[in-house]
């Protein structure tokens, strides 16, 4: 299996698989352009946040598998539970997989972010993102 | 739009938030009032999928040949079909001296770039009005738009290429009026209206015999009435290219059913209790055929009152009993393509009687 290495903000190095590190058009579209001999480096992703992406595409790529066992319930638990994060990790986590372009992820993340505003009244929505913002400050 | 998040991203999560909460939405703040209101916004929600159909009603009975509206439903009501959730308009502001401080009934509906237009009626017994009302759905909010040259009540409206054609009705209240032969035509650009060719000679402006059908066919105007005294179904087709009338084909003159609408330029019709499509290079109605699409026959086609049409998804409206039904039929390409879905709707707060529907104005809007 061929490998990729992917490097995060803080200079880490991520060794995953081409089929895993190709669910990312970005990383797709890298590799096309300058090949697999070179890291390649992601400046706007930051260690944590690409451990949790590289986390989400290994669980799907498992459960799409042939002879998964997972059901639809396990990984809808899993999806819930991989964005029951506070709001700057989760914007985080939004910001990384529209950067990295992985439509799965982006369309979880955002999802979150609607259900969050849908289910508060308006004050208390204006609240909640204005103190995000004060606290990622 | 949303502190930390980049604006294309941010408007990705606010259009996946559900149309019932975009009130929410225009309530937070100033930036976000503005950005529901952008076609940015409606094209946001397209292109993710999330898009909603959203049924506009007005509903009245007639009773002894008389005009009524049923109770509570003097104002225009959003449906949301698939929550059953109902939504009462603002109340058209229509002028005290024009109406008298009257309901407004016979008023026509169409809707043209996904706004919800409003046009002419009378007050109960008076005698019709000029008016044209524009409902904006994103901003819940109506706006007058030029009135029209004749006043008219219960006429029939279409759109082709972007402008409004508006022909029948009769100057008063009156639900056997005569229908008005003369055609005019609502540019937007310019907020104005002109005439067109007169269908007089075509279209006979015979009493008791007010055209009935209107539907736009291959960039072109069909109108139908009902059969006049000699027989001969009252009938014509307008082409706006030419500004001329032309004889109707013989297949298009008969077959329609109760109720009409024209989807994805596909005429479709509900005609002994199935839904027919009219094929035009067979100038015929042929029955939409597939998934349970024989489902209504048990069903008493007198009750149907309305249909429209948006995205390959076919609503009928009408009543069972003291029920509003709705009846939402997925067709594509002249076939159901999946089950047909009956939903009987809870009435409106404030409205407890539902006969047989008289006037029922129906349409839809996307987004």
């Amino acid at each position: 299996m061929v490998k990729v290495t992917l490097k995060s903000a803080e200079g880490d190095v991520f060794e995953v698989d081409e089929e895993l590190a190709l669910e990312s058009l970005m990383v797709k579209n890298m590799i096309e352009d300058v090949g697999l001999d070179s890291a390649i480096s992601l400046p706007n992703v930051s260690s944590t946040i690409l451990a949790k992406v590289i986390e989400y595409i290994k669980f799907h790529m498992d459960a799409q598998k042939d002879g998964s066992k997972k059901t639809s319930e396990e990984i809808k638990a899993f999806d819930d539970d991989f964005v029951n994060v506070g709001i700057p990790t989760l914007f985080e986590m939004v910001l990384a997989s529209n950067y990295l372009n992985v439509k799965s992820l982006l369309s979880l993340t955002c999802n979150t972010v609607a259900n969050m505003i849908k289910t508060k009244p308006p004050a208390e929505v204006k609240e909640m993102f204005t103190s995000a913002k004060q606290a990622k400050a | 739009l949303i502190p930390g998040l980049p604006h294309d991203v941010a408007l990705q999560c606010l259009a996946r938030v559900p149309r019932v909460e975009h009130c929410l939405l225009r309530a937070v703040c100033r930036s976000w009032r503005w950005i529901v209101e952008t076609p940015d916004f409606v094209e946001q929600r397209r292109l993710l999928g999330c898009a909603e159909d959203w049924l506009y009603l007005h509903v009245g009975t007639s009773s002894g040949g008389k005009w009524q509206l049923v109770g509570g439903f003097s104002l225009w009501h959003a449906l949301d079909p698939y929550r059953y959730k109902w939504h009462a308009l603002p109340p058209i502001p229509y002028d005290e001296s024009v109406t008298g401080g009257q309901v407004v009934l016979g008023a026509t509906s169409v809707v043209m770039n996904g706004n919800l237009f409003v046009i002419g009626g009378a007050p109960f017994g008076k005698a019709a009005i000029r008016d044209v009302w524009v409902y904006n759905p994103l901003r819940n909010r109506w706006k007058r738009a030029a009135q029209m040259i004749t006043p008219r009540f219960a006429c029939l409206a279409a759109t082709i290429k972007g402008k409004l054609y508006v022909i029948g009705g009769s100057g008063i209240c009156h639900l056997t009026g005569y229908s008005l032969p003369c055609l005019e035509v609502y540019n937007p650009k310019t907020d104005s209206w002109s005439y067109k060719a007169s269908a007089r000679g075509i279209v006979t402006a015979h009493p008791c015999s007010p055209l009935k059908y209107i539907a736009v066919v291959d960039d072109k105007l069909c109108v139908i009435g009902p059969q006049n005294v000699t027989g001969r179904i009252n009938a014509g087709m307008y082409d706006p290219e030419s500004d001329s009338w032309l004889e109707i084909k013989p297949g298009l003159r008969s077959g329609w059913g109760k109720a009409s609408t024209v989807m994805d330029g596909l005429l479709y019709t509900l005609d002994f209790g199935c839904y027919q499509q009219y094929v035009a290079e067979k100038d015929s109605w042929l029955p939409v055929k597939g998934k349970n699409a024989d489902s209504l026959l048990e069903w008493d086609p007198r009750l149907v009152s309305a249909m429209a049409g948006s995205n390959g998804k076919l609503y009928m409206v009408g009543t069972m009993g003291p029920a509003l039904i709705v009846v939402i039929a997925p067709v594509r390409g002249g076939k159901v393509n999946q089950n047909v879905c009956w939903h009987t709707m809870k009435l409106p707060n404030g409205v407890d009687f539902l006969g047989d529907l008289g006037h029922c104005s129906c349409q839809v809007i996307t987004f």
